[in-house]
């Protein structure tokens, strides 16, 4: 009798859950695809306004907006290497309404450089897709006696310990970059961290250090100039605005790549359709033509994947850059 | 011993507190070499120059007459305090709007009249400028209330 | 030669001059000079919020109405410097000092049109010195390197000192105590956080805004409502407002020293890194030692507020150039402006002048343009801002704090930004109580970073050897005149002491 009572509850239970449930869980995703978004969305992006990362997101953020039919509204939360602004955007409530622009800085760098970072990359993260990648470029100041990535490296070789390059600060890209070429050529080239790319740019620039691995954007215009003399490429393929210019993998070492990926995250759990509706409009929009240009005036060029795709792309990263960070011996804390 | 200048006795004193408090923080950090200095270097040495420098003031300041020292002012620094501190604390948690709320009442109590009636006045006044100017004019992304 | 320049700025006026384009600068300057003036909001903050107006209009108009905006703010900061005591950047500091004293007495119009006219003086000297040296003065920019930085930043710093009315050793305290607040935040050359006790809010290091807006606004905020017991009546004035324009007198007195402003802001503008906040409050110290009446300084003195304002503003016309041509970017407001140049797909640097000489030499005709316009719109409003003085002191205040807050928050939308307000607010509040001036500081946190960055760099590059910072001439120049000045400051403060046992203030 209580036994059967027991069973009758149970039963009677697990069908008044799965009779509610499950149409109420299908009901709500249905609903939430049809009705996304509710209210405008909050597009984090963890750098100050302005910055090359914000600018891309603003471009975006407003085709978006128009595609989603809500505003979408630029939220910098700027400091720390992009942490703060990351760590915000995964403790956010996963409902859609809130993203984050994510970049190689606050998904693979960070996370891999800082002594600690209150969230994960993979495990806090729903990537959806990258919209943008920016290459870098090698360049030196013409003064210095090497017209080719083979005769620099030899140049450097012939004097160990006596040339210099500049970065955009400590752990930045432009660091990683020139420490993975110090290590696949097997130069000593003494590393002088600047305060960001405009510094950088102009301690090459006066010859105030001989090398600079900067992004493309900072540095093509100079280069484009003659005031700084680009020896390779930092990309897997030539870049189309300096077709002459060979990359570091042709150049002799195969497998090199270094570029800036800035791409779309939500917060871990938010629902799939909403992810998926995400994903159609942001490859839309990142493909189309004119972001494709607009893009392009920014030093930076269209590229989309799938959330699988980029998953994959930051692990892989996060392995790759780890690597370096760890015989850099560069620890942020 | 009689402090002859208060304000410069004190001014010392804290001027050789931050001085100490400075070495102190900076024994975390790698102190490195003159010609290869490490983070701790420059802020150890500039910490032991307010150290000098501060106890120099606070031992000048008992031989020199000198001017004493007002009495601090507790209930407006509170008050101000506290209103920044609902602001802070508010403009994330229950919204733009109730925190410039709580900011502006608490604000307005640290001086020594306080009307209601004109407070909230004014502060109504004051909310409706900042939205219209902040949220609306230039579209800054803070939430209005708690549940938006 | 000539008749390059005549035909650039031909084409620049041209490009400038459509109404269209004149809408963009007028309205830039507008809404600019509207943010700008709201206390608590500088220019950097004014500027990265209007930011996106400019988003949907084409370069040429985008740019003309940024550089607006920019002026707006900027001087739109100079008036709540004089108005109420609040800096909007570092260089307007210096224009509290004197400009808040002459508000005090009742002299604000005169401070406010003196800033005004000084800055349209200093524009257009600015104006003709880019347009004739522009390009090759951005050279001078780059023979800078890490040793030459150091050098000046110690010259500068020691130029500081110049700014106290108070006893120099406490000066010097305050400045030491300036370079210390610097370094909290991440080491650019170790990447590790110095004094953040663990915060990542601190990791960047505390804005200038946090800690202007506790020292000088959150203070003197505290020291009214104790000072003036009767509330009711209004407050930052003690005396009754007299003229709105500077008298014949006033005007005679600053020419000097606008001239010799905006001298001084040519010279150091072109240099990335503090060269508004240097050339401002050298052509103070400046003004101070030439003065034969030095102690009239720091009490309401018009020329405390003529130079500093002069040299502020031709130092930024000057800035311009080095963010244009080089791509470098003079602090924080001009990274902005950087920004939005790349926005519209203009990559700065060399080629800029070439490529797209409509766009360069139309930006240099409104920068002209922007200038006359901020006089043309402010000076009828000095009469407005004048009439706020006159609110109750008990409803300024709160707006003041509200306002305030909001700028504080909205720089990186970060409520530790506010907390840390607070406790400057408090120290602000102790300095005040214990005559320590807290000017030198702020100066000292802005530029001491940069100090030790190019210090430790220069040691960096130079393998350990201290000697580069005197076999490099420029550096040894500075060098050389920080000594000077060290000489000139400690002579006559000894010669003082020995003639009056007791000096009632050591005035240097």
């Amino acid at each position: 009798m209580r036994i059967n009572n027991k069973i009758a509850g149970v039963v009677a239970g697990s069908l008044l859950v799965a009779a509610g449930v499950i149409p109420a869980s299908g009901f709500a995703q249905t609903s939430i695809a049809q009705t996304y978004p509710t209210k405008p969305v909050r597009l984090i992006v963890a750098f100050p306004a302005g910055g090359s990362t914000d600018i891309i997101a603003r471009l975006v953020a407003q085709r978006l907006g128009e595609k989603l039919g809500q505003q979408v509204i630029v939220d910098n939360r700027g400091g720390a290497g992009g942490t703060i602004g990351t760590e915000i955007a995964a403790k956010a409530t996963p409902d859609g309404h809130t993203l984050t622009m994510g970049t190689t800085s606050t998904h693979v760098i960070a996370p891999a450089a800082y002594a600690k970072v209150n969230y994960d990359p993979v495990k806090d993260f729903e990537p959806i897709t990258l919209v943008a990648s920016t290459p870098y470029l090698l360049v030196l100041h013409p003064g210095v006696k090497a017209n080719n990535l083979k005769e620099f490296v030899a140049l450097a070789k012939s004097q160990p310990g006596k040339l210099n390059y500049a970065s955009a600060g400590t752990g930045s890209t432009t660091q990683l970059a020139m420490e993975m070429l110090n290590r696949a050529a097997g130069m000593d080239i003494v590393h002088i961290p600047y305060g960001g790319n405009g510094p950088a740019g102009a301690a090459a620039l006066g010859g105030q250090v001989q090398a600079l691995f900067g992004s493309m954007p900072a540095v093509l215009p100079h280069a484009q100039a003659g005031r700084l003399r680009p020896i390779a490429v930092g990309t897997s393929k030539r870049s189309p605005a300096l077709p002459n210019v060979p990359t570091v993998a042709e150049s002799g070492y195969p497998g090199f790549e270094v570029s800036l990926w800035l791409g779309f995250f939500a917060p871990k759990g938010t629902p799939k359709p909403v992810l998926t509706r995400l994903q159609t409009e942001l490859t839309a929009i990142a493909n189309s033509p004119e972001m494709g240009a607009q893009f392009e005036k920014n030093g930076a060029s269209s590229l989309t994947n799938t959330p699988a795709e980029m998953m994959a792309l930051m692990k892989s990263e996060l392995d790759k850059y780890g690597k370096v960070i760890k015989a850099a011996g560069i620890v942020l804390k | 011993m009689k402090i002859k200048n208060q304000e410069d006795f004190w001014a010392g004193m804290m001027f050789a507190s931050f001085g100490a408090l400075a070495i102190w923080l900076s024994t975390d950090y790698p102190m490195g070499t003159a010609s290869r200095m490490g983070p701790g270097y420059f802020p150890t040495w500039l910490g032991g120059i307010m150290l000098l420098l501060g106890a120099i003031v606070a031992v000048m300041a008992l031989k020199t007459e000198g001017p004493k020292v007002t009495p601090f002012a507790w209930k407006p620094m509170i008050m101000l305090s506290v209103g920044f501190l609902a602001f802070g604390w508010g403009v994330d948690h229950i919204g733009f709007i109730p925190a410039l709320f709580l900011l502006s009442v608490i604000t307005a109590a640290a001086g020594q009249t306080f009307k209601i009636v004109e407070v909230l006045i004014m502060t109504v006044v004051l909310i409706a400028g900042a939205v219209g100017i902040f949220i609306y004019g230039i579209e800054l992304p803070f939430p209005l209330f708690w549940w938006r | 030669m000539e008749t390059d320049i005549i035909s650039n700025l031909a084409l620049g006026f041209s490009t400038a001059v459509s109404p269209i384009n004149l809408f963009y600068c007028f309205i830039g300057v507008l809404v600019g000079t509207l943010i700008g003036v709201l206390p608590g909001i500088g220019p950097v903050a004014a500027v990265a919020m209007l930011l996106p107006l400019t988003f949907n209009l084409d370069a040429v108009g985008a740019i003309i109405m940024l550089s607006g905006i920019y002026y707006g703010t900027q001087y739109g900061g100079s008036t709540t410097a004089i108005l109420v005591n609040l800096p909007g950047e570092s260089a307007s500091v210096v224009t509290c000092m004197d400009g808040y004293a002459m508000a005090r007495q009742g002299r604000a119009g005169p401070a406010l049109a003196i800033a005004a006219i000084g800055s349209f003086f200093a524009g257009t000297v600015g104006t003709i010195l880019v347009a004739l040296v522009g390009p090759p003065l951005a050279e001078i920019a780059l023979k800078f390197g890490a040793p030459e930085y150091f050098s000046l930043m110690v010259m500068a710093l020691i130029a500081a000192a110049v700014l106290a009315h108070g006893g120099m050793l406490k000066t010097i305290c305050m400045i030491v105590l300036g370079l210390l607040v610097g370094i909290v935040g991440t080491d650019v050359n170790s990447g590790m956080s110095r004094f953040t006790f663990g915060a990542s809010g601190l990791a960047d290091g505390l804005s200038f805004v946090v800690v202007a807006m506790g020292l000088f606004g959150f203070a003197e905020i505290l020291s009214n409502l104790q000072d003036k017991a009767d509330t009711a009546s209004r407050d930052i004035l003690n005396q009754k407002i007299t003229g709105l324009m500077p008298t014949a007198k006033d005007m005679k007195d600053s020419f000097g020293a606008i001239l010799r402003g905006t001298a001084i802001g040519a010279f150091f503008g072109t240099l990335p890194g503090g060269g508004p906040t240097i050339s401002a409050f050298s052509a103070y110290a400046v003004e101070k030692k030439l003065a034969k009446n030095p102690e009239n300084f720091g009490k309401g003195d018009i020329r405390g507020v003529a130079a500093p304002e002069s040299a502020n503003n031709s130092a930024v016309q000057c800035a311009f150039i080095t963010t244009l041509t080089l791509g470098i970017p003079h602090g924080a407001t001009m990274a902005l402006l950087l920004g939005a140049l790349t926005i519209q797909g203009i990559a700065p640097g060399p080629q800029v002048m070439t490529q797209r000489p409509d766009l360069f030499w139309g930006l240099i005709a409104s920068m002209w343009i922007g200038n006359a316009m901020l006089v043309i719109l402010n000076l009828p409003l000095v009469g407005l801002w004048i009439k706020l003085l006159k609110v109750p002191y008990r409803f300024l205040y709160p707006a003041i704090m509200v306002f305030m807050a909001i700028g504080v928050y909205s720089v990186n939308n970060l409520d530790l930004d506010i907390y840390m307000t607070i406790l400057f607010g408090v120290l602000g509040y102790i300095f005040m109580k214990l005559k320590c001036e807290p000017a030198p500081l702020i100066l000292a946190f802005v530029l001491g970073p940069l100090m030790e960055e190019n210090l430790r760099r220069a040691l960096l590059i130079s393998r350990g050897d201290p000697t580069v910072f005197i076999t490099r001439p420029i550096s040894a120049a500075f060098l050389v005149a920080t000594a000077l000045l060290l000489a000139f400051m400690i002579v006559p403060s000894f010669r003082k002491k020995r003639e009056e046992a007791v000096a009632e203030s050591a005035v240097l």
